[in-house]
């Protein structure tokens, strides 16, 4: 039978007759197995009627016990199922202790997992004993299996167990395999984040040690021993640059994985350096290599790579030497890469490269998916509040894409040109202009909003503004609050500006309507406080438009706590979302840089938030690597 | 640290579902179902976090291959260890594409994979000639050699040959020391009774050009395959040039290239050279992307709206830029049309042309362009008024060429030498130049 058939539903009552009618022949064995496969693919299938199949799946697997493929797939059933049927696996238990006196390795890699997997209280008390034998098994491939299985039973066995695996975990630290010592170093971060009052600190000989292992080993033990180094508090700073210069060439790795926390390392390390590009200065060609290497990898690596570039160019931009046409889109990038480069591209943009941003980004503005359209052009906007020298030259894209009156383009450039006006007031005022001519095409709230917020606070410069917010007004019951609080604003604005008959009859509109039909508190309260205000005939112009303060760069910068711990993170979850780790991941350990006489900014940091470092946590440490 | 991982087809159906921690039930894979899949038009990102639930995810053809995690993991290791889990079925099957019907039929094998690649969550062994004395279910053979007979290889043999090393300082001729240094990727006492080596150096070309043809970007990724069947633990040495213009070799640019872990990193870093104890079989050795200021083809695209203004008529020039004895083959330029085109009049000497009505572009095929030749081709399609505000797909160009680098890498040397036999190895290199991603915006 072809496995894919073995993918039907079927009903349990069909499979236990089927093996009754099937018992006596003479190719049972082979149908047995044939029937085990159909139960776990069924079981894959999410088929829960398979939960009845336990005895008849323990029989199977007793029945063919010389058969390792037949052991693994009912190892994974009971794994799956053992809390529904915990009296059927304690009959697998003398199977288990058999094969862990093999003389197979495959046999006594697998007892051991299974034995791990399975949380019933007669295989948790096997695998107290069971796995600390396997660390000290004579194959590394077991030590391995024993080392990764304390971690799935370390939480539920008792004190003293607990005590013997931490023991066997630090002799294994200095295993002759090297894969056995990663996967010691990869156990031991993984109980210290699950469970409180262990710490992991590694002292200078061995790391210096493990660093020297980095070179003879596969590259997920490296992962491991890169991330057992980020435990090593570098006293002096020719440790670190020394630490560092050992981990450059694995920025040039063909697994994206091993270079990301090759960099993670450096990065960790030269906050121990001061100066750090300057001792170092070859790095900043590495880092910006292995970049754009990075940049040729999958797109969900590519993905990964540039949040990472993000987070250092916002504290560690010396480290980085980026061509900024690297990160042009291509037409069919998915729409996740897309955002991300313009993200850089922005980040990257400065008074050199300026011409060649400006008109990819002018390129982008007239694509016809929409959102793309709308972040390029707030992307435009943006540069020319960032960077003052080049506002002429954004300014002049903006006005050529206003004149294609695509309506999508049209309310991006509304909603921007607020932000631009009062970075630069009195200049710039011919796009509201062009903006007048178009203003049927705003139809949505946010671009109306900013445009009638323009109409008011700008009013003396634009002639008409009493006649367009007079027409903007009709529609004043359907807007949205926020765009009637706005239009409120503006009406008292402009009547303060020009007194005129029609304005005064708007202005008046207005209040009557706000405070004897709206239900909305805040508006109605503003209304009332306007109308008080007015009332009062005193010149209230300085109180309703005051000289606005000039705004800066839209905040793109994280707080340097939070910087701080997302470097320590690169290439994980969070430096994907570029949020506080705690934010995302509530339960996760909070990281810091341990103090030591060779941190750089240890007085900024220490002094910005209180400081726990690992002496003070480390009240019961049991794991000390030493 | 990953606690479960999925692999659905594209219904959304499970194939494959295995947990490692506690901490996530089987029924996760309802919820990324709920709210991936079934949204399946609009990925927002590879990385889904609902509550302190991750999920990770890659897409093969129809497959979608999911890690569920439950912490803040190193997502560094997850995405390359889902990438890598694909590669490895591909090798194990054979196949290049893995399909639903691949992994149904293997699926014991997956789980067995599974088990001895992640222990406990965590990644640990991914390679698979030492992952293969674990597996005992048995899949299909993989394809290995099939298109390399051994007089192919003889054939090619003498191409790569080169004079003696005494040239090369010491430290090329010290073998790497083979007991320090355990080399977990390559399994010992190997016995071949033909020592033999192919290398392959494949060079993807990236192109994108503005309409009027200034390039934003032009570069080659390149790869180096190997193909090793070498006896006892050999240490190899292998040597690649850049070729620029004036034909003088350079040292090949270091910065921008990466290395399968069998490389010295170290030597390569001090001394510039390639150094390694290759595993056995198919693996690739290095890869790079070098810059490359000429392109292989120019492409030229004028529109112009008839007089008669119910047409526009294209004219598109195709240049090639290497040198006259090197061919191009199955050369294809896809140039966008309005969209719901159906009328074509085209006009031209070389090659075929034709409408591929439901993805709106004209197909231009020429089956081999010779370097420095000239190709027109005209063509009118009928106006459309969805034109003004379509999407503007860029022009799009593939091609091959054999026994041709656009990125002008040369193999140089290549030396095997193992301490205790003393063979004499076949070696042979093919190269192979292809477009990946080469775009003309219009």
């Amino acid at each position: 039978m072809a496995s894919s058939n073995l993918y039907t539903r079927v009903r349990a009552a069909e499979i236990v007759n089927e093996l009754r009618a099937n018992e006596k022949k003479s190719r049972s064995a082979m149908f047995r197995k044939t029937t085990l496969k159909k139960i776990v693919a069924n079981m894959t299938l999410g088929n829960n009627e398979m939960v009845g199949l336990s005895s008849e799946v323990l029989a199977i697997t007793l029945d063919l016990a010389t058969d390792t493929e037949v052991k693994r797939l009912a190892y994974l059933y009971f794994s799956t199922y053992y809390p529904q049927r915990p009296h059927d696996c304690v009959d697998l238990l003398p199977m288990l202790e058999k094969d862990f006196r093999s003389q197979s390795a495959v046999l006594r890699s697998l007892s051991i997992r299974a034995l791990a997997t399975i949380h019933i209280p007669e295989f948790l008390a096997k695998a107290n004993v069971l796995v600390c034998e396997a660390m000290a098994d004579k194959d590394p491939h077991v030590r391995k299996t024993g080392v990764y299985a304390v971690s799935r039973v370390y939480g539920r066995a008792p004190e003293e167990v607990r005590q013997q695996f931490l023991k066997g975990l630090n002799r294994l630290l200095h295993d002759p395999t090297v894969f056995v010592v990663a996967a010691a170093v990869d156990c031991l971060r993984d109980l210290v984040e699950n469970h409180d009052g262990l710490q992991l600190s590694i002292d200078r000989n061995n790391c210096f040690r493990i660093l020297e292992l980095l070179a003879g080993c596969d590259e997920w033990s490296q992962v491991s021993l890169l991330n057992s180094v980020m435990a090593f508090v570098p006293q002096t700073e020719d440790d670190a640059v020394f630490l560092a210069e050992k981990c450059i060439p694995l920025l040039q790795h063909g697994n994206s994985s091993v270079v990301l926390n090759a960099l993670k390392v450096i990065v960790y390390l030269s906050n121990y350096v001061r100066n750090f590009v300057d001792v170092l200065p070859a790095i900043t060609k590495r880092v910006s290599g292995c970049i754009s290497n990075l940049m040729s990898k999958p797109a969900e690596i590519q993905f990964l790579t540039m949040r990472n570039v993000i987070l250092l160019l916002l504290d560690k931009a010396e480290m980085l030497d980026l061509q900024v046409s690297m990160f042009f889109c291509q037409f069919d990038d998915p729409v996740y890469i897309k955002d991300t480069k313009l993200e850089l591209i922005f980040l990257l943009a400065n008074e050199s490269n300026i011409s060649l941003v400006l008109r990819e980004l002018e390129e982008y503005a007239l694509e016809i998916d929409d959102q793309m359209v709308r972040k390029s052009i707030r992307a435009i906007g943006n540069l020319a509040i960032k960077i003052p020298s080049v506002a002429d030259r954004s300014i002049e894209v903006l006005c050529g894409l206003l004149a294609s009156s695509l309506p999508h383009i049209v309310q991006e450039v509304a909603i921007i040109l607020k932000d631009i006006l009062r970075k630069y007031p009195g200049k710039y005022l011919y796009l509201i202009d062009s903006l007048v001519q178009n203003v049927d095409l705003l139809t949505d709230s946010e671009s109306r909003g900013s445009f009638i917020w323009i109409l008011g606070e700008y009013c003396n410069s634009i002639p008409s503004s009493a006649d367009i917010l007079f027409k903007l007004y009709a529609n004043f019951d359907n807007e949205p609050t926020q765009v009637q609080l706005t239009t409120l604003t503006a009406v008292v604005k402009t009547y303060l500006c020009s007194p005129s008959k029609k304005t005064e009859s708007l202005v008046l509109d207005v209040l009557r309507r706000t405070t004897e039909e709206a239900n909305e508190p805040d508006l109605r309260e503003r209304a009332y406080f306007y109308w008080r205000l007015l009332s009062s005939h005193k010149d209230i112009k300085e109180i309703v438009k005051p000289v606005l303060p000039i705004i800066e760069v839209s905040s793109d910068k994280l707080p340097p706590e939070i910087l701080e711990e997302l470097e320590l993170n690169i290439g994980s979850l969070a430096s994907i979302y570029l949020r506080p780790v705690q934010q995302v991941f509530r339960l996760s350990k909070p990281k810091r840089l341990a103090v030591s006489p060779a941190l750089a900014r240890a007085e900024s940091r220490a002094s910005s938030a209180p400081f726990s470092g690992p002496a003070s946590r480390n009240t019961s440490a049991t794991s000390v690597y030493k | 640290m990953i606690s479960a991982f999925f692999v659905y087809n594209g219904k959304g159906e499970v194939l494959i579902s295995r947990l490692f921690r506690d901490g996530v039930r089987r029924n996760v894979c309802e919820v990324f179902r709920i709210q991936v899949i079934s949204k399946c038009s609009d990925i927002k990102s590879p990385v889904l976090t609902l509550g302190s639930t991750s999920f990770l995810h890659i897409r093969h053809g129809a497959l979608w291959i999911v890690a569920v995690t439950r912490s803040n993991v190193d997502a560094s290791v997850v995405l390359e260890y889902l990438h890598r889990f694909v590669d490895l079925l591909k090798r194990l099957f054979g196949l290049d594409n893995v399909s639903e019907d691949d992994v149904k039929a293997n699926f014991p094998l997956v789980y067995e994979i599974l088990d001895e690649s992640i222990e406990s969550g965590h990644v640990s062994n991914m390679d698979l000639s030492t992952l293969q004395p674990f597996l005992s279910a048995q899949a299909a053979e993989p394809g290995r050699f099939k298109n390399n007979t051994a007089s192919g290889l003889l054939a090619k043999a003498g191409s790569i040959r080169r004079k003696s090393a005494g040239k090369l300082p010491q430290i090329i001729n010290a073998p790497l020391d083979t007991t320090a240094a355990p080399h977990p990727w390559r399994p010992q006492a190997l016995k071949y009774k033909k020592n033999t080596v192919q290398i392959d150096v494949i060079e993807d070309f990236n192109l994108l050009t503005t309409a009027n043809g200034f390039v934003l970007r032009s570069f080659v990724e390149g790869r180096v395959l190997m193909d090793c069947r070498l006896s006892g633990m050999p240490t190899c040495l292998f040597g690649l040039v850049h070729q620029n213009q004036s034909d003088a070799y350079q040292e090949f640019k270091s910065s921008d290239c990466t290395f399968h872990q069998c490389v010295n990193l170290k030597d390569f870093d001090e001394h510039k050279i390639i150094k390694f104890i290759p595993p056995d079989g198919k693996f690739e050795l290095l890869s790079y992307r070098t810059d490359v200021d000429n392109p292989p083809f120019h492409v030229y695209t004028t529109r112009e709206p008839h007089s008669g203004g119910s047409e526009s008529s294209y004219t598109v020039d195709l240049e090639s830029a290497y040198p006259s004895d090197v061919a191009a083959t199955n050369v294809v330029l896809r140039i966008p049309v309005p969209q719901g085109t159906a009328k074509l009049r085209t006009n031209t000497e070389s090659g075929k042309c034709r409408l591929v009505e439901e993805e709106n572009v004209v197909q231009w095929s020429l089956k081999k362009v010779n370097g420095g030749q000239k190709h027109r081709l005209q063509f009118a399609v009928p106006n459309s008024r969805a034109d003004a505000v379509a999407a503007k797909p860029p022009i799009s160009l593939s091609f091959s060429i054999d026994s041709y680098s656009v990125g002008g890498h040369k193999v140089k040397f290549f030396k095997v030498h193992e301490p205790s036999m003393n063979y004499a190895t076949v070696k042979s290199v093919n190269y192979l130049s292809r477009a990946k991603s080469y775009q003309i915006r219009m």
